[in-house]
């Protein structure tokens, strides 16, 4: 409705990219720096300035193309200018707040919280983790709440959950088979006990508290699986009413909020790691933006965390089908005197429901796996690609070779093969194979010399490649969740929070702090190690 | 003379309706009870088909509802007529009121809590302060 309209607002933005941009690039340019430039190195931003005028540039020429375009002709109702032409103006001006977070506002939160860390006795901007993606969130959120969405950015933001999924879809590519098998296995297990265990746990809550069924069996779709869309999946073979999913809605919203906000503080006062947290947030988060706003707020600078939650979260989405056909079942035998309920097909179940973003997962990871994203001689082992080419670069000092070479003769290590790991290591100065590599690291375990340990872990360091490919996707990648993710504070809204209520709020609450707190114990109790 | 109720389905709004229609009666007023499905705003996380599967939902009730409410009043009413709309309540209550040249409109004081909430109670507020004519609020 708003597209059609000529609207000046796409050609806007894209204007103030573009001008920002280059002014930007001007002023590092000019041997006198300008004040933009002052200003970053105030921020000690003054190494995000490429990225910024590159994604500035091309973004700013993108969006003000299609804004002479929508200025010269309206976007009408075809497909194309409903998905492409009308979301333009709202887009941009997501990327000028992701700018905002990312550039600016994180850069003097870090400013802020060194500064008054003598004061309060410790880094609040550290703390809350006052990065750009909880800081986009909140712009989001508050956005929302105080201005509201203008109706030329309506269009633009509901392109949020386009971009997070695209995100999604491209972290398919950074697991190993290794990692995927094993993140896997952890996931089917904890999943699988907890989604029961909540679903069970909300029913016997309900029937407690005597709610009504279809009101039950929503809340309890909602609560297990992933939310606010499992709770409206959930709602036809439980004939829910309107007001049932609202209900729902508005409570599954509210706790994953209260939880998105509190994981990572928690996580970082306990000083967990990263595949303990995304293993927590995976479990205990419930509505899948959320849980991938709780791993970037972990840890925004790699992706370790996120990768974890993700996998969890995908696991937790492959489950609908199947609460959905429990519920069936459950809500049939309580009716067996009215008609038969909804007639219930689990092929077609799973068919239906089966999300497609995370099909293009899996082709991202099999192509991944095929390795046409990376140079062919680079091998992904475990979290890292490697490069065993011979290369002066990747050789050890002397004075460590030394070193090694007299761990070597002390006869400390016992294990012929580390021995001649070892050996080869001596010989070659670098690490030429994935298992050498694997037994260099292995051989820190037989001494105790700090020094020792880190020649070998240098050994294996020096080896690890960056996949330009990757490292590009990567960074695409964060966009789409940044941008994503303050499409997601906007949809925070007083409004519908404010729906939960009575009952159903009751049994929410308790059913998200038990599954938060368990999920906590089951985590830091069972989950040890790294990736 | 022309009476607008706003209805939520929520026993207030019922009272309301009983009010409107009565006065209605007395002074031989045309009746128009309105019915608006909230945009509940969080619809991004559940996709297309979900959002039509909750808004459907949500319209189906208030149009079964409304026909009923208009069945039942056209039996002591010449002119009744009832609306389903789709937006945020009050500015929908308000426009409506304008557009319609409405001389009373009729609101329940709140609804019960939670959703109910939502429909009507901060609705009347709002309501009151931007309509164009006197508002009833029954309690």
């Amino acid at each position: 409705m708003n597209g059609e309209k000529r609207s000046p607002a796409a050609l806007i933005v894209g204007i103030i990219l573009l001008v920002y941009a280059l002014l930007l690039k001007r002023h590092e340019a000019a041997a006198i720096p300008g004040a933009l430039m002052e200003l970053m190195n105030y921020l000690k931003a003054g190494k995000t300035v490429d990225t910024q005028v590159g994604v500035g540039i091309w973004a700013g020429t993108i969006i003000s193309l299609f804004g002479i375009w929508n200025l010269v002709q309206p976007a009408m109702k075809s497909k194309f200018d409903m998905v492409v032409r009308a979301p333009m103006a709202g887009a941009g001006m997501m990327i000028i707040l992701a700018y905002l977070c990312r550039f600016y506002f994180e850069p003097l939160f870090k400013l802020w919280g060194k500064a008054a860390e003598p004061a309060l006795g410790f880094n609040f901007a550290t703390i809350f983790g006052l990065n750009y993606i909880l800081l986009g969130v909140l712009l989001g959120l508050i956005w929302v709440n105080t201005i509201g969405v203008p109706k030329w950015m309506q269009s633009g933001v509901k392109t949020a959950r386009l971009a997070m999924k695209m995100g999604v879809i491209s972290l398919g590519a950074m697991y190993s088979i290794t990692e995927l098998r094993y993140l896997g296995a952890m996931s089917f297990t904890m999943i699988t006990i907890f989604v029961m265990g909540t679903a069970i746990l909300v029913l016997w809550l309900s029937q407690m508290m005597k709610i009504a069924r279809p009101l039950a069996g929503v809340l309890s779709a909602g609560m297990a699986v992933c939310g606010v869309s499992a709770a409206v999946a959930a709602a036809p073979v439980v004939k829910a009413r309107g007001i049932d999913m609202a209900y729902s809605i508005g409570m599954l919203l509210l706790v994953g909020v209260v939880g998105l906000f509190t994981f990572p503080p928690i996580a970082r006062i306990v000083g967990m790691n990263e595949l303990q947290f995304g293993a927590w947030a995976g479990t205990g988060i419930l509505n899948s933006a959320q849980v991938a706003a709780a791993a970037l707020i972990f840890d925004p600078n790699t992706i370790e965390t996120l990768k974890v939650a993700e996998i969890f979260n995908i696991t937790r989405i492959l489950f609908l089908p199947f609460i959905v056909i429990i519920l069936a079942i459950w809500f049939a035998k309580g009716e067996e005197e009215a008609e038969a309920g909804t007639k219930v097909n689990l092929g077609r179940i799973i068919v239906d429901k089966f999300p497609i973003f995370v099909l293009g997962f899996l082709i991202m990871f099999a192509l991944s796996s095929t390795g046409v994203f990376t140079p062919k001689d680079h091998v992904l082992h475990g979290k890292h690609f490697y490069s065993f080419k011979i290369d002066e670069k990747k050789e050890l000092r002397t004075r460590d070779l030394k070193k090694v070479q007299a761990f070597i003769e002390s006869g400390a290590v016992t294990d012929p093969k580390i021995k001649a790991a070892l050996e080869k290591l001596v010989a070659d100065r670098q690490i030429t194979s994935v298992e050498q590599t694997d037994l260099v690291l292995k051989a820190q375990d037989f001494t105790k010399d700090k020094d020792l340990k880190k020649v070998f872990k240098d050994a294996d360091k020096k080896v690890q490649a960056k996949p330009k490919t990757l490292e590009v996707m990567r960074e695409y990648m964060m966009w789409f969740f940044a941008f994503g993710l303050i499409g997601l504070g906007m949809q925070i809204t007083w409004q519908t929070i404010r729906q939960a209520g009575g009952k159903a709020a009751t049994i929410g609450v308790i059913a998200g702090i038990t599954k938060a707190v368990l999920s906590f114990f089951v985590v830091w109790l069972f989950i040890k190690g790294t990736i | 003379m022309k009476i607008l109720v706003a209805h939520d389905g929520s026993e207030y709004s019922n009272k309301a309706l009983k009010k409107g229609a009565d006065i209605a009666k007395r002074e031989n007023a045309s009746l128009l009870v309105v019915n608006v499905v909230p945009d509940l705003g969080f619809t991004d996380e559940l996709g297309d088909d979900y959002t039509k599967t909750l808004y459907s939902t949500l319209t189906d009730e208030s149009e079964k509802l409304m026909k009923g409410i208009k069945d039942d009043l056209s039996k002591s009413l010449q002119d009744v007529r009832t609306e389903v709309r789709f937006g945020s309540p009050a500015e929908i209550i308000v426009d409506i009121a304008n557009s319609e040249k409405v001389d009373l409109l009729v609101v329940g004081s709140h609804g019960k809590h939670g959703a109910k909430k939502f429909y009507l109670g901060s609705v009347s507020s709002k309501v009151i302060s931007h309509a164009p004519c006197d508002v009833l609020v029954v309690k």
